[in-house]
């Protein structure tokens, strides 16, 4: 769906607010979203729809969807194809060389599951399934959990997209509707960790630990960031996931590309993205 | 598919223009914007062939052919146009098969022939397939037999064309002989046969003289193979260390060895069978001028050669696939633009997979060689082993040109013109992706109908501010009614001039090798192509389906829903070409309410625009004792109709392409391969009982590793299990494509799938390479 500015705002006023990032003085609960990719094949068993939503705790320094991290909506302007058309009406659907883009639309759960739903063939035959991105889905872990009960209603396989950082209660209240986790460990040591990403890696061990005592199918994620997570940070994240109990089968090194850094420049953002 | 006929569309004309004899000149001749011709004829040309690999290349792109054995292409020409012109047959002292036969026996034995120590297969002079020596005659002669029995036929051709409605041609490059019986008969069988057959009518008088011309040819390839032969084994060539070493005859000794053979019986080894297949071509296509649209079911007809020769010791595996390479480096030569099919696979008697090991074998040569032409479809069914699944699959991922047909759904598309169970287990495949009963049917590519046109026109009339018509149409509903209205008047009318202008297809063109290789044809005593067949089809194909489909919703959301602009308003803005109304254009053309995103109310239009065009066609009886059928494919038609249509109200400016064959407009894409192979299941095979083709483009990353591989095969599963009969896969990202752009000179190799076929993205056109990279970026994908 495109819609306008104007009508975004519109229907941002909409949303309610959540308990839990109220404190935080952000004003989202139900999370706009990014983006739906469907047909893919990365983001765990079989042929699969992602779903991406906007807004994340972290800043990792090489966020390769840099628009995903503030929860508001964003325009973006690609310059290498912005002819600065002189009736610019700041409108997706009249740009003429498609160099803006409105980043986070709103979407209800029903819409998000009909549009699951129009792969299922494709799922039920290649055993793939549906999957929560971001963002990071814990940042709005009451409608994730919301979202996923219809999925599960629905006859879905789904899998989380996670970086773990976000309360025990999200853990706990995820788990009976999540077929796979998909979570991030990405950084041993924690003082890499707070400086790669902004945030201390504190709790996302806590909440691996409970994945593990709550024997959670998972598939963790280690990205390896050449000059800044590589190494023996790679080493050190192996041992610990393996003495949690995580073993080296569920574990998968993901390999960094830095393709992202145009949508650093569409969105006025400075580009952080390490070389590859 | 090549239709000429009214010869007003500017490819058409280019064509023309290249088959009146002009020798091309070796700098080559430019790509043609219009699309027929893509060429690799704008290299220069060697000055000397000095090695095999240049040979294979060059072979069938530059004469070298013995000049002393012959005429050139020129002569050739200038040959059969003084035949037809002082033959009788405009007094009507003589019969048009006894001109085409004595033109044949011009031909055969006159066109220069040439052997090499490169090469197991013969060259001619009249290499050039732009420039056949019949063209010179064939086209003026039809204008008569027009003239004779339609006097006003070719200018309503012409008017129809001119506009836009539809184009109409006379084809005769769809036909395939019986492969099955003719290679057990071999050439003696087959004169023997038209021997058979006394009587002295002009049909039978024709397919003698035929018959003996064609013994005729493979004695003269036979002296002149032995001539070289000894040629080459007495030359003495120096090695760059100064020795001396003798010429080589291996191939001269095979291939010698194979004609002698073909001479007094039929194949029999595999390369007999290449030998065979190879002049059966050269007879028939350049010099009948009746393309051989397909080389069979090679892998299940040639495994008891291939078998009997291991078995005799006569061949080995490595050998069969060097002379297979020779083989499909011919048509790599010939650099057809629509890609010399032939195909594999299929499901035996028993239900079984037809697919053996040969398949893979020939598989394997065709990754290795990487050539973008010849094609092979691959018939795929519930039975087809997993290893012919799973090498396709990854061959594709590579560019290679094949297509993946269902038979399921092949079958199901042929019940409507009452194709029996049995016949559509071994129906063949030819041509793009048609098919049809194995040696039972032929299908002429006679019309093509635009689907955009009556959009354009009720809105022309809107524009001049009819009461009439702007008071009739109130509704979109009405709307609607108007369209199909007009769309059936259309094909109604191309209905009809087809009918005539297939009437007397055989007094055009005899097809004499065709006939020879058609017992049915022989025995009822009837021209193979025009009347020899159980099922003599004659085809009508859509040609911008999207652009019409996604026309209509844009009229519908921006006229009747929105109310941004009225029809009166819409059609001078079109008149105008969207001259002061960019921003409308762009909502119009970026809106997602397009077909090919999984949309259902634009698939539900989707489905009523088809059905309503081919039930109005499908089943009507044609000029020929057959029925008319559709395709949903046209070729390159959205190209040269595309460039010559108005603005449409789907956001296209005027000239800009159609939508390609069956699928999506550019920029529709915006759900992904997922959400256009489901659109695509709106459309019932039942449609296009000959063939019909989705074309997709699929990231790279989206089919990697062996994840990426299964991931492959089941949108292929899902596409077959949604009903498509024939799928045309792109796998390449927007960045490798740009690249390319800015680079050609790093990316000579590689190619792209355009409507059936491979081609060399260098060979493409600017804006078609545009539209190319454009739609991959819709589709998406990457990580």
């Amino acid at each position: 769906m495109r819609i306008t500015r104007k009508e975004f705002v519109a229907s941002a006023a909409a949303f309610a607010v959540s308990p839990m990032l109220a404190a935080s003085g952000r004003k989202v609960n139900t999370p706009l979203m990014l983006d739906t990719k469907r047909m893919a094949i990365w983001d765990g068993p079989g042929i699969r729809t992602t779903f991406f939503v906007k807004g994340c705790p972290l800043k990792c320094i090489w966020c390769h969807n840099p628009e995903s991290i503030k929860p508001e909506a964003q325009w973006a302007r690609f310059q290498h194809l912005c002819k600065h058309h002189e009736k610019c009406t700041m409108d997706e659907a009249t740009c003429p060389t498609r160099a803006l883009k409105l980043y986070g639309k709103p979407m209800s759960i029903d819409e998000i599951v009909a549009k699951a739903l129009e792969d299922k063939a494709f799922y039920d035959q290649s055993g793939g399934g549906v999957t929560l991105s971001g963002g990071e889905p814990l940042f709005f872990w009451e409608w994730a959990v919301e979202l996923f009960k219809a999925f599960k209603a629905a006859g879905l396989h789904t899998c989380l997209d996670t970086s773990l950082y976000a309360p025990p209660a999200a853990i706990d209240a995820m788990l009976p509707v999540t077929d796979l986790w998909l979570p991030d460990y990405k950084a041993d040591d924690d003082a890499l960790h707070v400086k790669f990403t902004g945030v201390s890696n504190k709790v996302i061990r806590e909440n691996l630990k409970r994945l593990v005592a709550a024997k959670a199918k998972m598939e963790v994620r280690c990205l390896v960031v050449p000059g800044c997570t590589e190494g023996e940070d790679i080493a050190a994240r192996h041992k610990y996931l393996n003495s949690i109990g995580i073993p080296e089968s569920s574990i998968v090194n993901l390999e960094y590309f830095d393709y992202a850094r145009s949508k650093y420049l569409a969105l006025g953002l400075p580009d952080t993205m390490p070389p590859k | 598919m090549i239709m000429i006929a009214a010869m007003t569309l500017p490819c058409l004309l280019a064509a023309a223009t290249l088959s009146t004899g002009v020798e091309i000149p070796d700098e080559g001749v430019p790509t043609c914007e219009g699309g027929m011709q893509y060429t690799t004829r704008t290299e220069k040309r060697p000055a000397a062939i000095t090695n095999e690999s240049m040979y294979l290349k060059w072979k069938w792109r530059m004469n070298l052919a013995n000049p002393k054995t012959g005429l050139n292409n020129a002569a050739l020409r200038a040959g059969v146009t003084k035949i037809a012109e002082e033959s009788g047959w405009k007094d009507g002292k003589e019969d048009w098969y006894d001109v085409a036969a004595r033109c044949f026996d011009f031909l055969v034995d006159n066109v220069a022939i040439g052997f090499s120590e490169y090469d197991g297969f013969p060259a001619i002079s009249a290499w050039d397939r732009h420039s056949r020596p019949m063209s010179a005659v064939l086209w003026k002669h039809a204008a008569d037999v027009d003239a004779k029995y339609s006097p006003d036929l070719h200018d309503k051709i012409v008017q129809m064309d001119r506009e836009g409605r539809a184009t109409i041609g006379k084809d005769f490059d769809h036909s395939a002989p019986d492969w099955e019986d003719i290679l057990k008969l071999g050439f003696p069988g087959m004169k023997a046969r038209a021997d058979s057959y006394t009587d002295d009518t002009p049909f039978y008088r024709a397919e003698r003289c035929a018959a003996a011309a064609m013994m005729r040819f493979l004695d003269r390839l036979i002296a002149e193979a032995k001539k070289t032969r000894a040629e080459i084994a007495e030359s003495v060539t120096k090695t760059s260390a100064g020795e001396t070493k003798p010429g080589r005859t291996y191939w001269l000794d095979k291939e010698i060895a194979s004609l002698e053979r073909l001479r007094v019986g039929p194949p029999l080894t595999a390369f007999d069978v290449m030998e065979f297949t190879m002049v059966y071509f050269i007879l028939s296509e350049p010099l009948n001028y009746f393309q051989v649209r397909t080389f069979d079911n090679i892998d299940v007809r040639w495994w008891p050669y291939y078998q009997a020769d291991l078995a005799a010791g006569r061949t080995t595996d490595a050998e069969f696939r060097e002379d297979f390479r020779h083989f499909i480096w011919q048509f790599g030569s010939i650099d057809n633009y629509w890609g010399h099919p032939m195909y594999l696979g299929g499901t035996n008697k028993d239900g079984t997979s037809a697919y053996n090991p040969l398949s893979l074998i020939i598989l394997d040569v065709v990754e290795k060689t990487a050539l973008p032409t010849p094609k092979f479809q691959l018939k795929m069914a519930k039975n087809t082993p997993d290893e012919i699944w799973w090498k396709a699959l990854d061959m594709l991922r590579k560019h290679a040109p094949l297509c993946l047909m269902s038979e399921e759904n092949m079958a199901r598309s042929m019940k409507p013109v009452g194709i029996t169970d049995e016949e559509c287990r071994d129906l063949l495949v030819w041509g793009c992706f048609e098919y049809l009963p194995r040696a039972k049917g032929n299908c002429t590519s006679a019309s093509r109908v635009m689907l955009p046109q009556p959009i354009v026109e009720i809105l022309e009339e809107c524009k001049a501010e009819s009461a009439a018509i702007n008071s009739k149409l109130q509704t979109f509903d009405s709307f609607k009614a108007e369209y199909f209205r007009l769309l059936h008047a259309n094909t109604d009318r191309a209905v009809e001039l087809v009918r005539e202008n297939e009437r007397h297809l055989a007094e055009v063109n005899p097809s004499l090798m065709l006939s020879l290789g058609l017992g049915s044809a022989l025995e009822k005593g009837v021209d193979a192509f025009s009347l020899g067949y159980k099922y003599n089809f004659t085809t009508i194909s859509e040609c911008g389906f999207a652009t019409a489909v996604d026309s209509l919703l844009a009229i519908k959301e921006f006229v009747y829903d929105k109310k941004l602009v009225t029809l009166q308003e819409l059609g001078k803005i079109l008149a105008e070409n969207w001259e002061g109304h960019d921003e409308l254009r762009l909502r119009m053309k970026n809106s997602k309410l397009k077909w090919g995103c999984g949309n259902p109310e634009a698939d539900a239009l989707a489905k009523e625009v088809i059905e309503g065009y081919t039930s109005h066609i499908v089943g009507k009886p044609n000029g020929r004792g057959g029925v008319f059928v559709c395709y949903g494919l046209h070729s390159r038609a959205f190209i040269s109709s595309g460039t010559r249509a108005g603005a449409t109200p789907d956001g296209r400016k005027k000239g800009d392409h159609f939508s390609k064959n069956m699928a999506p407009s550019v920029g529709a894409e915006t759900e992904g391969i997922t959400g256009s192979i489901n659109s695509y299941a709106v459309i019932a095979p039942e449609n296009f009982p000959c063939g019909s083709i989705f074309d997709v483009m699929i990231h790279p990353s989206s089919v990697a590793g062996d994840k990426g591989l299964r991931a492959f095969r089941i949108l292929v599963e899902r596409f077959f299990a949604g009903g498509g009969v024939a799928m045309n896969i792109n796998v390449v990202s927007p960045e490798t494509l740009r690249n390319a752009q800015a680079h050609p000179e790093k990316y000579e190799n590689l190619q792209v799938r355009v409507a059936g076929w491979n081609i060399r993205w260098n060979d493409i056109p600017r804006k078609e390479q545009d539209e190319f990279i454009a739609r991959i970026e819709t589709v998406g994908g990457g990580l």
